[in-house]
């Protein structure tokens, strides 16, 4: 099985590990479109998300209550998203232990929605972090390995 | 790894702006501090919890995650269902009862009927010479008897 990611460091901190999604054949890490997406980068919230992210990784630690997750059965708790205020902006990640996050994509959610699911980029990047989520537990899982056996500097 | 994602975490050319940062700080110093003391309180669950003050399972979930702005209103009813301080606030220590040095002059004047002349000397002075001058013009014999007059 091919995993058809990899899983990039993008950051060490003292309560937690960062890494992100990079798919085959792609130049840049979901993370890094994330915050090269200039609606992102621009929306009001985005300076109190890196902060909050910052808080998570280098003070407080990956606590459970900081991550929300998204109301849908099929989704493993892991799968979830950090966001900042009422939640435009967000950002799905998976929750892999207390010490090891992996940020997907994002977005904001437009104001005349309720649910993520009633957004196409939305739930284009849950069902892309779900999906990452499946594959790494599966690939774990044939070949018997352990996370840190598939982790890339 | 890309520039963009070096300053994201690096603040190696944006910084996150103080007053962001103190809030956000702020929230998730709240956030646990609330989560910590509904684990100690009597409620088996946080849902528990937000049923006994009436508030939405989701809103209590958005505060702990250090996303509301709370209101003083709704941290004092969450300390008062919780039975303890979330945030604590050193009591304001009152000066004794000094009037304020700008309304002492005319005070005086009407009371014990300082002549005003007296008056334009201190307000030269500073603040705290003024007032004093003033406590021991108080306690002098001309204003004591001033004050006898004043109630006879």
């Amino acid at each position: 099985m091919n995993l058809g990611f990899k899983l990039v460091r993008i950051k060490v901190g003292k309560k937690a590990k960062i890494y992100s999604i990079q798919y085959d054949g792609e130049e840049n890490h979901e993370f890094h479109k994330f915050v090269t997406n200039p609606e992102v980068c621009s929306h009001p919230d985005f300076q109190a998300l890196r902060k909050k992210i910052k808080e998570l990784y280098d003070k407080r630690g990956l606590l459970q209550q900081y991550f929300r997750s998204e109301d849908e059965k099929c989704l493993h708790s892991e799968i979830c998203r950090i966001d900042y205020g009422v939640g435009y902006l967000r950002i799905y990640c998976i929750r892999w232990s207390d010490k090891m996050l992996i940020l997907g994509g994002g977005g904001i959610k437009p104001d005349d929605i309720r649910f993520w699911q009633e957004s196409t980029e939305l739930s284009a990047e849950v069902r892309k972090i779900a999906d990452a989520f499946n594959r790494i537990h599966e690939y774990l899982k044939i070949n018997n390995l352990v996370i840190e056996d598939i982790l890339e500097d | 790894m890309s520039r963009e994602v070096d300053d994201f975490f690096d603040e190696t050319e944006t910084k996150i702006p103080e007053d962001v940062s103190q809030l956000v700080e702020k929230q998730m110093d709240i956030a646990e501090a609330i989560a910590d003391a509904i684990d100690k309180s009597e409620f088996k669950t946080r849902k528990d919890f937000a049923e006994a003050i009436s508030m939405k399972p989701s809103m209590l979930s958005r505060i702990l995650a250090g996303n509301v702005n709370l209101t003083l209103k709704t941290i004092t009813k969450i300390e008062a269902a919780l039975e303890t301080d979330i945030i604590h606030v050193e009591e304001f220590k009152h000066e004794d009862s000094k009037m304020k040095p700008d309304y002492l002059p005319e005070f005086y004047q009407f009371i014990f009927k300082i002549p005003s002349n007296l008056y334009d000397i201190r307000k030269n002075q500073n603040t705290e010479t003024e007032i004093l001058d003033i406590e021991t013009l108080t306690n002098s014999n001309l204003i004591q008897r001033d004050i006898h007059d004043a109630f006879a």
